[in-house]
């Protein structure tokens, strides 16, 4: 593991702390808006709410609590994800299947 | 809660050949089947099922046609389809290029961060915004996606 900056004042930092001090723990707020827009969930919106938490947070420089704000929000970009997909696709194989019957 | 995961770099190729995929195979595609497809003539593209559920509008409904307009660089009837859609693209294909970033590297990209107020202004606004374009009243009907 590379470390970009050598003069840390903790020697013992690990990855989590490299990533705090970068200021990037990721707050997937893109893929929280195309969850909203794409598969027209409300789960998008608690997720872009998350997101809105990491930066909060890490404004502040409560790193905790902005990494689990980061969990959540990639946690509800999946459920919205993983239940919209199935759902759009569904609705088209229903809307093929209407067309042809 | 667990050691947060969202900070792994990824060790492996799949996502990265993800990346490529879409990159290279998925967009283009994409937008070539927009292009010469009209979604108003053919009704193969994905629907919104907020739409066929409750006949109402999502803040996203029109987003498709409204691509496709802008593809062939009608920007007016792209912003009839949806106009906030439309705002948003340019911060959308930005943050598509820091996921693609992230992706290939395993690390975030670095600069500026929105501060926490934009972000709760556009949960608030894309509430407003998915509420008025349902309302089928005057100035509230441009929202809802429509024709010129």
């Amino acid at each position: 593991m590379a470390y970009e900056n050598r003069d840390d004042e903790d020697d013992d930092a690990d990855d989590l702390d490299i990533r705090i001090q970068a200021g990037t723990i990721p707050n997937y707020l893109t893929q929280a808006i195309l969850v909203t827009l794409c598969c027209c969930v409300p789960f998008g919106i608690v997720a872009i709410v998350h997101a809105a938490q990491v930066n909060t947070h890490q404004a502040r420089g409560e790193y905790e609590k902005a990494l689990k704000a980061s969990d959540e929000a990639k946690k509800w970009c999946w459920i919205g994800f993983l239940l919209g997909i199935p759902a759009n696709i569904v609705i088209f194989l229903l809307q093929i299947m209407g067309e042809l019957g | 809660m667990t050691e947060p995961q969202s900070l792994k770099s990824p060790r492996s190729w799949g996502p990265r050949i993800l990346l490529v995929l879409s990159a290279a195979v998925v967009v283009p595609l994409g937008a070539t089947l927009l292009y010469h497809f009209s979604p108003t003539e053919y009704d193969f593209y994905p629907r919104c099922m907020f739409r066929l559920v409750t006949g109402l509008h999502c803040p996203g409904c029109g987003a498709t046609r409204c691509v496709a307009a802008l593809l062939h660089g009608d920007l007016q009837q792209a912003f009839a389809y949806n106009p906030l859609f439309v705002v948003m693209l340019p911060f959308l294909v930005f943050g598509a290029m820091r996921i693609a970033y992230s992706t290939w590297t395993g690390k975030q990209m670095r600069g500026y961060r929105l501060p926490a107020w934009a972000l709760k202004t556009l949960v608030g606004l894309l509430i407003i915004y998915w509420i008025a374009r349902n309302i089928d009243v005057y100035p509230f009907d441009l929202l809802a996606p429509h024709q010129i």
